[in-house]
C-alpha cells in the first residue's frame, strides 16, 4: 500500500471508487486492540459480550497490535502506562486509529487536576480520533463511538494526492 | 485426474496443438489454481460461519451490518488485510520471517493433492495417498517453528517450540488411529478406501440395523478409531482445545505475533486448509467419503424416511423444552423426502455417490470442530502431553489390537493361511 | 483406577459442555442482542438509594444545566470534586430586570460563562444537588448527541473529531452584551480610579508641605519590645 499512497490525482473516478471500496473495507473490519486499563475496560468487555455484541460491526478483538487496526484506550493512563502505550501505538500497523474512552483518557478525568500520576490525556502521546465522554461511558456510547470512527474512516481518502 | 483432463484438452479442437507433456503441465496448473481458489473460498467462507457459530452458541448475533447477515464481512476483512501495512521487525530473521507464512500455506495446500473429492476425481490418484496427506500436513511445523524463530519475539518462540511439541506428540494417535483404517481395508490408496465402504450393511457387523458400510459403522474398535482419529486431528490444527501454540491469554498470539496484513492472512488461510484437509480426511477414511449413505432407490426413500422420523421426534423433544426453535432444519429434510417420493429420478441422484456427500460430510466434520472450539477450555501444555501420551496412545495401541481380534471373529481374516 | 475415572470423567463432562452450547446454538433466536442503532436497552429504572427516582436513575449520563433558571451562586462550581464547571459571572445594574427562575427567585447576577468539561467530569452527580434552583440535572443522554452546545453549531462529527468541542457552554449571553457590561464597569473603573488618582495627588502635595516624623516612630520598635518582655 505505501507505493500508491497519495500517488494519484483526487478528481479520477477510478481513484475515487477505489477509495470508497478500501474505506469500505477498513471501516466495516475494525480489529481492535484492547487496551484495558482501568474500570471502562469492563465496559468495553460489557460492549463486546452478548448484550451490545461488537461484532455486529465486525469488530474482532486482537492481542496484538500488530494486526489490530483501532487502538481502544480505556482507562486512566499513568504516566509509566503512557511509554508503552506510545511504544504499542507505534507496533500497528497502518492504517491505525485510536479511540479514547472515558474521562481520564481524554483529559485525565478526575485527576487532571492533582494527579501525580496521571497522563493529562491520553492524546499527549497518541493522536486520538475518536473521544468518548463518560465516567465511564455507557456501552451504547462506546458503540457510538465505534460508529463515528466508520464514518471519520469513510471520509478518508488514501490513495488521492494530499491537498497540501 | 491430470492425464484423463489433459487428453480431454488434447482433443479440444482448439488446443490440440498441445504436445502430450505441455498439455499435463497445463491441466496440472490448471487443476493446481482451482484448487487454490477453492482453499481461498474454503477459508472466506468458514471464517464467516465460525464467527456465525460461535456467536450463536453465545447468545449472540456474530457479523450482522456488512451485506445482508454480515455475509459480506470476511470479504471486508480480506480487503483491509491485504491493504494493510506490512511490517517486518528490524531485528528479525528477513528472510525466514518471509518464507515461513509460505511454507505453512504450501503445507496445507499440497495436501490437498491426493483428496479424492468425488469418483474418479482426484488430483493425484497415488497408491500412498493416505501416507502422503499425513506426512505432508506435518510440515506445517516447520513453517511455525521457522516463523517463530524468526520473528526474534519470545512470544512468538515460545508458541513455535509448543507447536512443535505438540504437533509430533499427535502425529503417533493420528497414525495408529488411521492404521486401524487401513489394517480393515489393506491399503493406503484414498480411492480404495473408500471405494471399500460401499453399500448399506449392518451396523457393527451383527446388530441388524440398516447402516452404510461406513468405517465408523464397521466395528467399535474403529468408532473408537475415529473418536481418536479427531481428537487427536484438532490437536494437530492447532484449534481449541488446543491452541495453546497461539494461546491468546498467555502468548499474545503465539507465532504469529509479529505478523501483520497480508503475511498473517496466510496464517488464516492455511489454519482454515488444514481443518478442511481434517475433515476431508475423516470423511474419507471414517465416513466414506464421497459414497452416498443410501445403497439404491428404496434405500435412499427409506432412509429419507428413518430421517424425517427422527428429526421429527428430535424436535418434538426439543421444542417441549425450548419456546422458539428454527423450523429450517426440519423442513428441508420433510422437503427433500416429499421430493425423493415424488421424483424417483431424485432419490436415485441421492444414492449416487458423488462430490455433494463429501462436501456435507466435511462440513458435519468441521462444523463439529467449530463445536469443540467454543464450547472447550484450552489444555495446559503437561495436560495436553499427558492426553496425548498416557490416553491417546496406549488407547489407540490397544484398539488397533482390538481391529484384529474383530476381523478375526467376523472371518474378515483368517489366522490359518 | 484413577485413570479410567479421569477418563470417563473428562467424557461426561465434555458431553455436558457441548450439551450447553449446541442448546444456545439451536435456540439462536433467543439471542439476547440489541442492535444498538436499531434498538436501544431503555435507560436504567432502578433507584440506588439517594435521591428520587427521576433523578438519580441517570447517573453515568449526560450533565445539562437549564441555563434560564441558573442565578449564578456557583454551588455546583465549589461541589465539583474535579472542577470541572466554570462560572464567570456579572452584577447587573440596579433596578435591572433580567427574569426570575421557574421557582420565582428573582435573578441578580447575569452568569457570562458557564461550561462544563465534558472530558474532565465524572458524571457522579454530586454538582445537582446543591443546586438551589434545580437547574443543573442529569439528561438520560449518554450518547452526546443532541445540539446542546448553543454557542458552536457543528455537526455531530465535527464535533467528536475536535476534543475542545467537548467543552459544553451553556451561557446564552451574547459576547457583545458581554463586552459592553464589562465596558460599563471598566469605565466606572475608570471613573473611580481617575477620582482616587486626583485625591492621592492632592494628599501626596499635602503630605510633602507637612511632614509627620511622628508616625514613624509609633509603628518601628514600640510592640515588639512589649512582647519580649511579655
Amino acid at each position: 500500500m505505501g507505493i500508491l499512497e497519495h500517488k494519484f490525482s483526487g478528481d479520477n473516478v477510478i481513484i475515487t471508487s477505489l477509495d470508497k471500496v478500501i474505506n469500505w473495507a477498513r471501516s466495516n473490519s475494525e480489529w481492535y486492540f484492547q487496551f484495558g486499563l482501568a474500570c471502562c475496560a469492563i465496559e468495553m468487555m460489557a460492549t463486546a459480550a452478548a448484550r451490545h455484541d461488537l461484532e455486529r460491526f465486525g469488530a474482532m478483538p486482537r492481542s496484538s497490535p500488530r494486526q489490530a487496526d483501532v487502538m481502544l484506550v480505556t482507562g486512566t493512563v499513568t504516566l509509566k502506562m503512557a511509554t508503552r502505550i506510545q511504544r504499542l501505538y507505534q507496533q500497528m500497523a497502518d492504517p491505525k486509529y485510536v479511540i479514547s474512552m472515558g474521562s481520564c483518557a481524554n483529559s485525565g478525568g478526575p485527576y487532571w487536576q492533582h494527579g501525580y500520576h496521571v497522563l493529562k490525556g491520553v492524546d499527549q502521546i497518541v493522536p486520538v480520533d475518536i473521544y468518548i465522554p463518560g465516567c465511564p461511558p455507557r456501552p451504547e456510547a462506546l458503540i457510538e463511538g465505534l460508529m463515528r470512527l466508520q464514518v471519520k474512516i469513510r471520509e478518508e481518502s488514501s490513495l488521492a494526492r494530499k491537498a497540501s | 485426474m491430470i492425464d484423463a483432463f489433459a487428453s480431454w484438452m488434447l482433443q479440444f479442437g482448439a488446443l490440440s496443438w498441445l504436445g502430450t507433456t505441455p498439455a499435463t503441465i497445463l491441466a496440472m496448473s490448471l487443476v493446481a489454481v482451482a484448487i487454490f481458489i477453492f482453499v481461498a473460498l474454503n477459508a472466506l467462507v468458514l471464517v464467516y460461519v465460525e464467527r456465525k457459530v460461535s456467536a450463536f452458541m453465545q447468545v449472540r448475533l456474530g457479523p450482522m451490518r456488512v451485506g445482508p447477515m454480515g455475509t459480506l464481512q470476511t470479504v471486508a476483512d480480506a480487503l483491509k488485510l491485504l491493504l494493510k501495512e506490512d511490517i517486518i521487525p528490524r531485528f528479525a530473521d528477513p528472510i525466514l520471517f518471509r518464507v515461513g507464512p509460505w511454507i505453512i500455506l504450501l503445507a496445507s495446500f499440497v495436501a490437498f493433492a491426493a483428496v479424492p473429492f468425488s469418483p474418479g476425481w482426484v488430483p493425484a490418484d497415488m497408491s500412498i495417498g493416505l501416507f502422503y496427506v499425513v506426512s505432508i500436513s506435518s510440515v506445517v511445523v516447520i513453517g511455525i517453528v521457522m516463523s517463530g524463530w524468526a520473528s526474534n519475539n519470545k512470544w512468538s518462540l515460545y508458541g513455535a517450540m509448543r507447536s512443535a511439541a505438540q504437533i509430533v506428540s499427535y502425529e503417533i494417535p493420528v497414525g495408529l488411529s488411521l492404521l486401524a483404517a487401513v489394517a480393515v481395508v489393506g491399503t493406503l490408496n484414498l480411492q480404495e478406501i473408500i471405494a471399500a465402504q460401499a453399500g448399506v450393511g449392518n451396523l457393527f457387523h451383527w446388530i441388524p440395523i440398516p447402516f452404510p458400510n461406513w468405517y465408523i459403522f464397521h466395528s467399535p474398535f474403529l468408532f473408537l478409531a475415529g473418536c481418536i482419529y479427531l481428537i487427536a486431528a484438532t490437536a494437530e490444527v492447532n484449534r481449541t482445545p488446543f491452541d495453546i501454540p497461539e494461546s491468546e491469554s498467555e502468548l499474545v498470539a503465539g507465532f504469529m505475533t509479529e505478523y501483520s496484513g497480508i503475511r498473517w492472512a496466510l496464517f488464516f488461510l492455511s489454519e482454515y486448509a488444514n481443518a478442511a484437509v481434517v475433515a476431508l480426511l475423516t470423511a474419507i477414511v471414517f465416513l466414506g467419503g464421497w459414497q452416498s449413505p443410501f445403497a439404491d432407490l428404496a434405500g435412499a426413500r427409506f432412509g429419507m424416511i428413518s430421517l424425517t422420523v427422527l428429526a421429527l421426534i428430535w424436535t418434538i423433544f426439543v421444542k417441549y423444552k425450548v419456546k422458539r426453535l428454527s423450523i429450517y432444519p426440519i423442513g428441508t429434510i420433510l422437503a427433500l423426502t416429499v421430493i425423493a417420493w415424488l421424483f424417483p429420478a431424485f432419490a436415485i441422484w441421492l444414492a449416487t455417490p458423488g462430490l455433494v456427500w463429501i462436501a456435507i460430510k466435511g462440513g458435519v466434520v468441521i462444523f463439529l470442530l467449530m463445536w469443540f472450539r467454543w464450547t472447550f477450555p484450552r489444555l495446559r501444555v503437561d495436560q495436553l502431553m499427558y492426553l496425548s501420551w498416557k490416553v491417546l496412545l496406549p488407547i489407540a495401541l490397544i484398539n488397533l489390537a482390538g481391529v484384529a481380534v474383530w476381523m478375526w471373529l467376523t472371518g474378515a481374516i483368517s489366522l490359518v493361511g | 483406577m484413577g485413570y479410567f475415572k479421569n477418563i470417563g470423567d473428562s467424557i461426561t463432562t465434555l458431553i455436558t459442555g457441548m450439551k450447553v452450547t449446541m442448546g444456545y446454538f439451536v435456540r439462536a433466536k433467543e439471542h439476547v442482542t440489541l442492535q444498538y442503532p436499531d434498538e436501544k436497552w431503555p435507560n436504567p429504572e432502578r433507584n440506588i438509594g439517594v435521591g428520587e427516582l427521576d433523578t438519580y436513575n441517570v447517573i453515568r449520563s449526560k450533565l445539562h444545566v437549564d441555563i434560564d433558571d441558573c442565578i449564578g451562586c456557583k454551588k455546583c462550581e465549589r461541589a465539583c470534586p474535579v472542577n470541572c464547571i466554570t462560572i464567570d459571572t456579572l452584577k447587573t445594574d440596579k433596578g435591572e430586570d433580567i427574569g426570575t427562575t421557574k421557582l420565582g427567585t428573582q435573578k441578580r447576577l447575569l452568569v457570562t460563562r458557564f461550561t462544563i468539561d465534558m472530558t474532565e467530569c465524572m458524571y457522579c452527580d454530586l454538582c445537582t444537588f446543591p443546586c438551589p434552583e434545580e437547574c443543573i440535572y442529569m439528561t438520560p443522554d449518554y450518547r452526546f448527541e443532541r445540539g446542546d452546545n448553543k454557542e458552536v453549531q457543528v455537526t455531530n462529527v465535527e464535533r467528536w473529531r475536535d476534543r475542545n468541542n467537548l467543552i459544553y457552554e451553556y451561557s446564552t449571553v451574547p459576547k457583545t452584551e458581554v463586552d459592553r457590561r464589562l465596558q460599563i464597569i471598566a469605565d466606572a473603573e475608570a471613573v473611580k480610579a481617575a477620582a482616587l488618582e486626583k485625591a492621592r495627588v492632592a494628599a501626596e502635595a499635602s503630605a510633602t508641605a507637612t511632614p509627620k516624623p511622628a508616625e514613624n516612630r509609633e509603628i518601628t520598635p514600640g510592640s515588639g519590645e512589649e512582647q519580649a518582655h511579655e
